[in-house]
C-alpha cells in the first residue's frame, strides 16, 4: 500500500531471501502502511486516556464533591430535588434565581440552611426553609395555591338557601334548594338544571339537614319532617313537586333507603322505623333504642342495619347489627 | 498439574467470571448500595468509552472497505511481481452442506461462477453429510448442473459415526479436505499454490473475492502464516427477514468490521480463506469441536508458535440471515445460532491447554491472547444484561429505596446522559447499515427502508436476548460440562417462485 493506503505493485525479490522473522516484520510494515491501523492505535490510546481522566471526575461529581476555591479543598455537597404542582414554577434559592424551572434538581450545594421560593403566575408565592445535607438529596414536593381569579356567577336571580353534595359511583352532584325550586349542578359543575318546584316555606328549607338519593327519587329531611321528590324521565320540573311524607315524633336524625329501596329507614328520636315510600302512612317499627344519642347506618347493598346504642347492664355504648337480607329474601319468595 | 484438571479449570473460568459479574452487581446493591452505584458508574463510563472507540473503528473500517470498492483486483494480480505466477494459483472452494436446499447452493455456486476470476483455476468441493437426506442426489444434481463451469467439481460424502468425531462442520470439512489433498497429489498440484476457501452453504462471494484473495496471497511474504477473512454480510434474504434478526446479523457484520481493525487480534470467522499447505501442516480442522472457524486460527497460532495472523480482505461475502418458519421459530433459530457462535469460548480451553507448557511462545503473547479471548466472551455475555436490564432495575430500586442518596440521583442522570449519547452510535449504525443493503426487489415496498431505520431501536432488547443470554448459556454449559451439540442453522428463504440465476446478493423475481 502507498502512503494514501492504495494498493501498489509489490515486488518480491527472490534474491532478497530473508529470515522468517524479518519477512514477518516486512509484512507487518506493509500492513502498517495502511493508515487505518495507525489511527486505531491513536484512538485506542485516546479513549483509554479519556476513561482514565473522566472516571475520577464523574465519580467525584456523583458523590457530590466540589472543589472550593476559597478553602482550596474538596467539599462534600448536597442537592435539592424540587417538584411542584403545577410545574414550570420559577425557583429561587436564598433570593437568587435558578436557571431551571420545576421539576428540577439543584446540585453542588454546600450543606446548610437555605430559603427556597417558588413563584408562578396566578399562584401564590411559596416560600420555605430547607436543610441541605452533604451527599444527600433533599426532596421537595410542593402544591402551589392558585390566586382567586375567574370567579363565575352561575345564575343570577337565585336565592340559594341550602346546598348538599351527593356522592355517586362515577362522580358527584350538588343539589341546590332555592326560592325558585330545587336545582342540580352536574358533574362538571357547569350545568345548572331545575329538577323540581319547591312548595315549601323558606323557613322549612333552611331547616333541611340531610338528603339521600336513590335512582329516580330523593328524600330530604329536617329534624321534624321528611320530604320526597320523584323525578320522572323527561318530566317537566315545574310539574315535579315536593311531597311531605313524614312528621317526626321526636327528631329525625338519619334517613336511608332500604329494604329494596322501597322503604325509608328513619332514626326518629329513640326509635328506628321503616316508612313505605309509596304509602307513607305505612310505618313499621324496626328497633327501639336506649339512648337519644344513638346513631345508625344502613347498608342497602347488604340490607344491614348498624347501630351504636347504649347497652345494659354495662352502661356503655356498643355496636349492634341487624341483618335484613334473609328476611327480605324470604319476603320476596313468599 | 494434570491435563484433565487444567481442562476443567479452564472450562469453569469464563462462566464463573460472567456469573460473578452479574450476580455481584445485584448482591453489592443489597449489601453496599453506594459502592455498587460507584461500580456501576465506572462500568457505564468504561462501556461508553468502549462503544465510542468501537464506533470509531467501525467508521474507519467502513471507510477502508468503501475506498477499495472500485479497485480492480485482478489487474493488480496481473501486475504484481511475485515468486508465484497468477496462473499457478489454484482456488479450492469448499462448501459444507447438510440440510440446505438445492436452490441455496445453486445461488452460491452461481456467485462463484460469475466472479471475475478465471474459472479454470477454481475447484469446487461440495462436502455433504451422509446423515443428511438425499445428500448424494443433491450433490450429483449440482455437479451435473455446473459441470464444465469450473476446473473441477469434487463431491465428498462425510460418513457418520466416525470414532473421535462429533457431528460438526469441522469434521465434514476435514474429511473433504483430505479427499482434496489426494486429488491435488494425483494432479501434482503444489499445495503451496493452493488457496482453500471454506464456505457455508449459503455463502455467495463477491465478484472480486478470488482476485482480492489472490492478490494478497501473492504479495504477502508471510502468506502461509496468514488467514484471509472477507467481510461477512448477511444480506441474501435481508428483505424477508424479521427486523430483530436483521439487527443481530448486521451487528455481527459490524463486529467483524471492528475486529478487522485490530490486525493482531483478528480471528477467522464463518467463511474465510487460507493456504492449503498451512491447512495440511496443522492437520486440518478440529473434528471434535464445534467452533471450527476460530479454532483453525488458534490451531495455526499454536502450531507456528504465535506466528499467525488474519488479514481482513477488502471484499465481502454474502450470507443468509438465519430465519425460521415464523417469528417464534426465527427467535429460536437465532438463539441457537448465537449460542453456537458463543460456544467459541471453547477456544479459551483449547488455547489454555496448548499454551500451557509451550515455551516457544513468549509469556506476554500468551497472556495477551488469553486475555483477548476472555475479554471478548465475558463482555459478550454480560454487557447487554447489565446495561439493558440490571442497570434500569437497580436505578428504579434505588429511586424508591434510596431517594435521599445523592449518588443514586447522579447515577440516574449519568445513565440517561450516556444512553442519549448512544443515539449517535445508532445513527452511525443506520448510516453504515444502508451501505450493505442490496438492491430492493420490485415486490418489496419502499416502506421497508423505514423499518431498516427503526429496527436499530430494538438493539437494547436484541443485544440482551439474542446476544448476551445465549453467550451466558454457552458459558454455563461449558462450566457444567453439558456440551453443545452442533445444531446447523436452517437455511431457508421466505421467497417463492422461480428466480433468475443472479450472482451474490442480487435477487430478482421473474
Amino acid at each position: 500500500m502507498d502512503q494514501r493506503g492504495n494498493p501498489q505493485v509489490y515486488r518480491f525479490d527472490d534474491s532478497d531471501r530473508t529470515t522468517r522473522h524479518e519477512s514477518r516484520i516486512k509484512h507487518m510494515n506493509t500492513l502498517k502502511k495502511e493508515r487505518y491501523f495507525a489511527y486505531r492505535k491513536f484512538f485506542f490510546r485516546m479513549f483509554v486516556l479519556i476513561f482514565i481522566l473522566l472516571t475520577p471526575i464523574v465519580l467525584f461529581y456523583s458523590l457530590g464533591y466540589k472543589f472550593d476555591l476559597k478553602s482550596k479543598k474538596f467539599l462534600k455537597t448536597g442537592a435539592i430535588d424540587i417538584t411542584s404542582h403545577p410545574k414550570d414554577a420559577n425557583v429561587y434559592l436564598n433570593g437568587r434565581k435558578i436557571e431551571n424551572t420545576t421539576p428540577c434538581v439543584i446540585r453542588l450545594l454546600m450543606p446548610g440552611k437555605y430559603t427556597l421560593t417558588l413563584d408562578k403566575d396566578l399562584f401564590y408565592v411559596y416560600e420555605m426553609p430547607i436543610d441541605v445535607r452533604s451527599s444527600a438529596v433533599t426532596g421537595i414536593d410542593v402544591t402551589l395555591v392558585p390566586k382567586m381569579r375567574n370567579i363565575e356567577k352561575l345564575k343570577s336571580g337565585m336565592n340559594v338557601q341550602k346546598f348538599f353534595v351527593i356522592e355517586r359511583l362515577f362522580g358527584r352532584k350538588i343539589i341546590l334548594f332555592t326560592d325558585h325550586g330545587i336545582y342540580v349542578l352536574g358533574e362538571n359543575f357547569g350545568d345548572l338544571k331545575k329538577i323540581a318546584t319547591l312548595s315549601m316555606d323558606v323557613d322549612d328549607i333552611r331547616t333541611v339537614t340531610g338528603i339521600r338519593e336513590d335512582k329516580n327519587k330523593f328524600v330530604f329531611w329536617s329534624d321534624r319532617k321528611i320530604w320526597l321528590v320523584k323525578l320522572g324521565w323527561n318530566q317537566d320540573p315545574d310539574d315535579t313537586v315536593v311531597k311531605q311524607i313524614y312528621d317526626a315524633r321526636k327528631d329525625v336524625r338519619e334517613v336511608y333507603f332500604g329494604l329494596k329501596e322501597k322503604y325509608l329507614i328513619v332514626l326518629d328520636g329513640s326509635k328506628i322505623i321503616a316508612l313505605d315510600v309509596e304509602n307513607p302512612s305505612v310505618i313499621f317499627p324496626v328497633m327501639g333504642l336506649k339512648d337519644n344519642q344513638a346513631k345508625m347506618f344502613y347498608d342497602s347493598g347488604s340490607e344491614t342495619l348498624i347501630v351504636r346504642d347504649r347497652s345494659v347492664p354495662e352502661d356503655t355504648f356498643s355496636m349492634f347489627k341487624v341483618n335484613f337480607m334473609d328476611l327480605v329474601h324470604e319476603k320476596s319468595e313468599s | 498439574m494434570k491435563k484433565a484438571n487444567l481442562k476443567r479449570i479452564l472450562e469453569i473460568i469464563p462462566g464463573v467470571m460472567s456469573w460473578s459479574i452479574i450476580l455481584s452487581s445485584i448482591l453489592l446493591f443489597k449489601f453496599n448500595p453506594v459502592m455498587a452505584a460507584i461500580a456501576l458508574i465506572v462500568y457505564l463510563i468504561y462501556w461508553s468509552c468502549r462503544l465510542f472507540y468501537m464506533s470509531t473503528l467501525l467508521f474507519m473500517a467502513h471507510h477502508r472497505m468503501l475506498s477499495k470498492k472500485s479497485v480492480d483486483w485482478y489487474k493488480l494480480c496481473e501486475a504484481s511481481e511475485s515468486d508465484k505466477s497468477l496462473a499457478q494459483i489454484v482456488h479450492v472452494v469448499l462448501y459444507t452442506i447438510y440440510k440446505e436446499p438445492e436452490s441455496i447452493l445453486i445461488e452460491s455456486l452461481n456467485a462463484v461462477k460469475t466472479g471475475n476470476y478465471p474459472k479454470e483455476n477454481i475447484i469446487v468441493v461440495l462436502a455433504g453429510e451422509e446423515r443428511g437426506e438425499g445428500t448424494r442426489e443433491k450433490l450429483e444434481n449440482l455437479k451435473t448442473k455446473f459441470q464444465g463451469d469450473f476446473k473441477d467439481i469434487l463431491l465428498s460424502i462425510h460418513p457418520s459415526g466416525i470414532q473421535g468425531e462429533i457431528p460438526c462442520k469441522g469434521a465434514n470439512a476435514t474429511y473433504a479436505a483430505k479427499r482434496v489433498k489426494t486429488y491435488l497429489e494425483q494432479k501434482t498440484i503444489d499445495f503451496g499454490n493452493v488457496i482453500i476457501s471454506c464456505f457455508d452453504a449459503d455463502t455467495c462471494p463477491d465478484r472480486n473475492y478470488f482476485s482480492c484473495l489472490t492478490y494478497h496471497f501473492l504479495t504477502n511474504p508471510n502468506r502461509y502464516r496468514t488467514g484471509y477473512q472477507p467481510l461477512p454480510i448477511y444480506s441474501n434474504n435481508i428483505f424477508t427477514a424479521p427486523a430483530f434478526a436483521r439487527v443481530i446479523e448486521m451487528g455481527s457484520t459490524f463486529w467483524q468490521l471492528i475486529e478487522s481493525m485490530k490486525a493482531n487480534a483478528f480471528v477467522t470467522f464463518a467463511s474465510y480463506g487460507m493456504s492449503f499447505k498451512t491447512l495440511v501442516d496443522v492437520d486440518y480442522w478440529p473434528v471434535n469441536l464445534v467452533s471450527d472457524d476460530s479454532l483453525i486460527y488458534w490451531k495455526c497460532f499454536v502450531k507456528f508458535n504465535g506466528d499467525y495472523t488474519t488479514y481482513s480482505l477488502e471484499v465481502p461475502v454474502f450470507m443468509d440471515i438465519a430465519v425460521g418458519k415464523n417469528i417464534l421459530d426465527t427467535i429460536l433459530v437465532q438463539y441457537k445460532q448465537k449460542r453456537r457462535w458463543a460456544w467459541g469460548v471453547e477456544t479459551f480451553v483449547f488455547l489454555g491447554m496448548h499454551l500451557w507448557g509451550n515455551r516457544s511462545i513468549p509469556l506476554s503473547l500468551k497472556v495477551k491472547k488469553v486475555f483477548q479471548i476472555l475479554d471478548n466472551h465475558i463482555n459478550w455475555a454480560t454487557w447487554a444484561i447489565l446495561i439493558s436490564f440490571i442497570t434500569p432495575l437497580l436505578l428504579c430500586w434505588g429511586k424508591w429505596v434510596r431517594q435521599d442518596s445523592l449518588v443514586f440521583l447522579n447515577l440516574t442522570y449519568i445513565n440517561s446522559t450516556l444512553v442519549n449519547s448512544f443515539t449517535l452510535i445508532l445513527l452511525l449504525c443506520i448510516f453504515i447499515g444502508k451501505e450493505f443493503l442490496p438492491p430492493r426487489p420490485p415486490k418489496v415496498s419502499r416502506f421497508i427502508y423505514v423499518s431498516f431505520i427503526l429496527q436499530w431501536f430494538l438493539t437494547p432488547l436484541v443485544s440482551a436476548f439474542l446476544g448476551s443470554i445465549p453467550a451466558l448459556d454457552a458459558q454455563t454449559r461449558l462450566m457444567i460440562q453439558k456440551p453443545l451439540v452442533f445444531d446447523p442453522t436452517p437455511k431457508q428463504r421466505l421467497t417463492e417462485g422461480p428466480e433468475e440465476k443472479v450472482p451474490g446478493n442480487l435477487r430478482r423475481k421473474k
